[in-house]
């Protein structure tokens, strides 16, 4: 199947000209040939391939009962991996696990595998929205979707959307929401920093804002796969 | 046998013939003659759409609300086939796909789905995989492999055991499919006949191609 390509350029202009807008996303979906379902999503430079497998066999040990078992492999472009990428793997488990209606397939294994191809900046958001375009390309039964976008708080209190990796070295909080499509509610929240309650209430309202570009980019990008 | 078959796990075989052309999965539609629709299910299970109706949808996501046009004096029964999810009143898409209506008050989303989930009914082609006492394991593509007991064969009975080698390709229909059991497959109807189903032999070959296809 010819991987069908969506840019969302025109309404993002680039980093330099406003720290509120999202960097210009790029997809592609069904990328490879042998996986259920496969996407490759950037975000500016930063770009991630994930790949789902499923639902298919699952090993004796890893098998629930009631629901599917939800595994998510990540991998760097350079270097083993270690602790940094297993949080990652758990952090992107719990977020996607919440989306799939795992109740509709128990006994069963859905296998997630994420890849670097270049970080340059608030990459797990990039890895969230990747894996969820990969599952809508699989077809896994989902109960909504899910959006992630990430925000920084400078020493001046400013806040930047999608920050860069020489923006994130300078930042005083760093935060990653995860949002679900039918509400717009928060189902995931990452932060690192300090901060206060009222910032963090603004940071939340301004990704939210943010997520609903995302979700009309996921739409725009499955409306051209599926007219073909 | 001068026939093609088609089943719904998407694996299809062909007679070998000089002008068979491999495909892969991700090339169009193989050269296959003579494909013939082997079974008859209502919309409940199966997503295919039927040509003579009018394309009543857009593209829709998971989480979407679907609004429901129902046109028929008893409003309150609709039909939801594969990708729709109900509770209650809601009716909310679960897969990515095009909105499809059937007169009175069939709704389905029609999505390109690689991977095969087994269904109740359908016909299916298997490889036999392991002989575990009276039992073959068929691999159908799904999740977990199937049963298929050496009594679901034509004309078989305890001393005449049907000629089943691992490795071999079986037509046969589910029985048993859901999400909770593990799938059943028979080779032989509920009269007793077989109907073209059981071993293939003669040779051939089998592709597998995306449900898409299977359901044209």
């Amino acid at each position: 199947m010819p991987a069908h390509r969506s840019t969302m350029g025109s309404k993002f202009r680039t980093r330099s000209s406003s720290p509120m807008e999202l960097r210009p996303m790029l997809s592609e979906v069904s990328v490879l040939s042998r996986s259920d379902g496969s996407a490759s999503f950037s975000q500016g430079d930063c770009c991630a391939l994930a790949a789902v497998y499923g639902p298919g066999e699952v090993k004796v040990a890893k098998e629930l009962s009631d629901k599917a078992s939800v595994e998510v492999v990540f991998k760097m472009k350079v270097g083993l991996p270690g602790c940094k990428e297993k949080i990652q793997e758990r952090i992107l488990r719990n977020t996607c696990e919440t989306a799939i209606a795992a109740t509709l397939y128990p006994r069963t294994a859905i296998d997630i595998v994420i890849q670097e191809m270049h970080n340059s900046g608030s990459f797990l958001a990039t890895c969230i929205n990747c894996v969820c375009m990969a599952m809508l390309d699989a077809c896994v039964d989902m109960k909504y979707l899910v959006a992630a976008v990430t925000c920084g708080l400078n020493s001046e209190g400013e806040l930047i959307l999608d920050p860069t990796l020489e923006q994130e070295s300078d930042l005083t909080a760093l935060m990653i929401f995860a949002y679900e499509s039918s509400n717009f509610e928060v189902i995931a929240t990452y932060t690192t920093g300090s901060f206060t309650s009222d910032q963090f209430q603004i940071c939340l309202i301004h990704c939210r804002e943010a997520s609903k570009h995302i979700f009309q980019f996921f739409r725009d990008t499955m409306a051209r796969k599926l007219s073909k | 046998m001068d026939q093609n078959i088609w089943s719904t796990n998407g694996r299809q075989i062909c007679e070998i013939s000089i002008n068979i052309i491999l495909t892969h999965s991700s090339s169009g539609v193989p050269a296959a003659e003579h494909c013939f629709d082997l079974h008859k299910t209502s919309l409940l299970q199966s997503s295919r759409y039927f040509r003579n109706m009018a394309e009543v949808g857009s593209v829709v996501l998971p989480g979407d609300q679907v609004r429901l046009m129902i046109n028929t004096e008893d409003s309150t029964r609709f039909v939801t086939g594969p990708g729709l999810r109900r509770d209650s009143d809601q009716v909310t898409v679960s897969k990515a796909g095009i909105l499809k209506y059937k007169e009175p008050n069939i709704y389905w989303v029609d999505s390109r789905q690689k991977r095969y989930i087994p269904t109740k009914g359908k016909n299916v082609i298997g490889i036999v995989t392991m002989k575990a006492g009276d039992v073959f394991r068929v691999d159908i593509g799904g999740s977990e492999q199937a049963s298929l007991s050496y009594l679901s064969f034509e004309g078989a009975t305890k001393r005449n055991r049907p000629d089943v080698k691992i490795g071999d390709l079986v037509f046969g229909r589910l029985l048993v499919a859901n999400k909770d059991m593990e799938p059943e497959l028979v080779c032989i109807s509920s009269n007793g006949r077989s109907n073209g189903m059981g071993v293939i032999r003669d040779g051939g070959f089998m592709f597998t191609v995306p449900l898409n296809l299977i359901r044209k």
